[in-house]
């Protein structure tokens, strides 16, 4: 399958070209493997890889300039070339570490103290339904703009699409329990 | 109605930053008008970061999937000659077993594992079995003890078929033998993570998982260790004792890098299962190819087949209600299905195949760096 292609796909609401990107993981493992790394680190930085390019094609952002094996190679070692940075030099800044730790690695979530809440939220979504499961996680998790979302949810346009999420998450704050949501707090 | 839905609007285009110059004007008087506004923006604030760890946490499973479909379908080609090997190693352990068997055997009967199964149902003779097993119930437990423990068992199987085959006496080599309770695990995951900590090696129990790349120890000034683990925060004691990870609700920020390394060993699931007390295991260690079924009525498994069972472990995993099967031998993976009451050929499988089967992965241990934290 051809790059190109796999874009399009993914635009589509088709993964199946995902599994395709696998075949170039073997040059980011031999890559990981001269650099100190092992078969693992690799397969995490690449699985990383993949979610960075997934989610920048879905939001509009990923270029296409070069072939996504060189970006996803590009991102793997950029990522690793920190993490042995973080290992090695021992004049490490505080910002060059939270770079890396807000990078594609670990998202900026909320503290431990809001888990439970977090935890009881996906619970509530899990009870949400369709299309406003899928909607939601477009539009917030992978900031699909509405225009894209109206055209693959067939809306009439980017404002129809908008009113049906802004419903879809006053439909998710009332199915919540104020008195638990408060003792989550 | 209405008026809420105008709220979320604004709600969500502050979370965005996309509140233009008015609509800002309007949320502030909004939130100096109604303490409660800023309570529904914090909550919505969580509503969102819920949306984006469920949706992580799908297309992260997604991508496993692809994965796992990536390389059944791409299994090395070389696996033609792989099978080739085995076959020549198979005749060559099938030829010394039958001198085995010609020499001291002469009067074996062939038992079958089915027919004869309730002679061999003896009682349960080693002293291991009773020894401390549940590691997740005795949090508390001294490492020390366990790793006799350990030790004991090796020793114990080193010395022989005698460990692993219990109750043989009336038994004879190439016959139906049962294989050691304590190969008979049960593993139950995801599992409550626990640790050691003797300052220099932090163990971690539990989850064979865990990404090395998203592990970061701190240390406070006043030298107490923190681990980080995926935005969450657990405090780590010294001892030589295994403890449960305990997250604390306070959060740190992290200064600098320390001249301070640890060396984390993440361990293997062997050391958190428990013995399985409602299946037994029947080896028959004939010269077949490796196979094995299930006999559900006397909760029992039947192995057969020429592979080396005195290294064998038995597991069930046990995960979102369901229970898969597997036999490990030394970095051997196989999955028993257990509907399969029928003679089944035990089929290696990459233990990097899947979520499941990583959970039985031995892993090396790696080197975090210390940093400094408040």
């Amino acid at each position: 399958m051809k790059d190109k292609e796999i874009i399009e796909r993914l635009k589509n609401g088709d993964e199946s070209g995902l599994k395709h990107l696998y075949r170039h993981q073997k040059m980011i493992k031999s890559w990981i493997n001269k650099n100190n790394g092992n078969g693992e680190d690799a397969e995490d930085l690449f699985q990383n890889a993949i979610l960075v390019f997934y989610k920048k094609v879905m939001s509009g952002d990923y270029e296409y300039k070069s072939k996504i094996s060189t970006y996803l190679f590009s991102i793997c070692q950029r990522q690793w070339l920190n993490e042995l940075n973080r290992r090695k030099s021992k004049e490490q800044t505080t910002e060059d570490f939270m770079k890396f730790d807000k990078g594609v690695y670990e998202k900026p979530m909320e503290d431990g103290s809001n888990e439970k809440l977090i935890g009881y939220i996906t619970e509530q979504l899990n009870k949400l339904g369709e299309p406003c499961k899928s909607l939601l996680e477009a539009s917030i998790y992978l900031q699909v703009s509405m225009k894209d979302i109206a055209s693959k949810y067939n809306y009439k346009n980017a404002h129809s699409a908008r009113q049906q999420k802004l419903r879809c998450l006053q439909r998710l704050r009332g199915g919540m329990n104020n008195g638990i949501i408060q003792q989550l707090r | 109605m209405e008026e809420e839905l105008k709220n979320i609007d604004l709600i969500d285009k502050y979370l965005n930053q996309n509140l233009d110059a008015e609509e800002l004007e309007f949320f502030n008087t909004q939130v100096l008008k109604d303490p409660n506004f800023i309570k529904e923006v914090e909550l919505y604030r969580m509503i969102y970061a819920g949306i984006e760890r469920k949706g992580e946490d799908s297309l992260k499973e997604r991508l496993n999937t692809y994965y796992e479909e990536y390389k059944n379908e791409n299994l090395p080609k070389t696996d033609k000659g792989k099978v080739i090997k085995l076959f020549v190693k198979l005749s060559i352990a099938a030829s010394v077993f039958l001198g085995a068997y010609i020499l001291f055997n002469n009067d074996n009967q062939g038992l079958d594992p089915v027919k004869n199964g309730p002679n061999i149902v003896g009682t349960d003779t080693t002293g291991i079995q009773k020894s401390k097993d549940s590691i997740i119930k005795k949090s508390n437990e001294v490492l020390v003890e366990e790793n006799n423990t350990e030790k004991e068992i090796i020793e114990k199987r080193d010395q022989g078929k005698n460990l692993l085959y219990e109750d043989n006496s009336q038994l004879s080599i190439g016959g139906i033998q049962k294989l050691n309770k304590d190969k008979i695990r049960r593993i139950i995951y995801p599992q409550q993570l626990q640790y050691s900590f003797d300052g220099k090696t932090l163990a971690l129990f539990g989850d064979p998982l865990l990404p090395a790349l998203q592990l970061q120890v701190l240390k406070t000034s006043t030298g107490t260790y923190v681990l980080k683990y995926k935005n969450n925060y657990y405090k780590i004691n010294q001892n030589n004792s295994k403890n449960n990870l305990v997250k604390v609700s306070q959060s740190y920020s992290i200064k600098k890098k320390i001249d301070e390394q640890i060396n984390v060993n993440v361990r293997s699931i062997i050391e958190t299962s428990n013995p399985l007390t409602n299946l037994e295991v029947l080896i028959n260690d004939d010269n077949s190819s490796p196979n094995y079924k299930f006999i559900k009525e006397d909760s029992r498994l039947v192995l057969s087949g020429n592979l080396d069972y005195s290294k064998a472990y038995v597991f069930s995993l046990e995960q979102e209600n369901e229970i898969t099967y597997f036999l490990k031998i030394e970095n051997n993976l196989y999955e028993l299905n257990s509907n399969n009451q029928a003679s089944t050929q035990l089929t290696k499988m990459d233990i990097l195949k899947n979520n499941k089967t990583r959970i039985f992965r031995e892993r090396d241990s790696f080197i975090k760096n210390v940093y400094l934290a408040n």
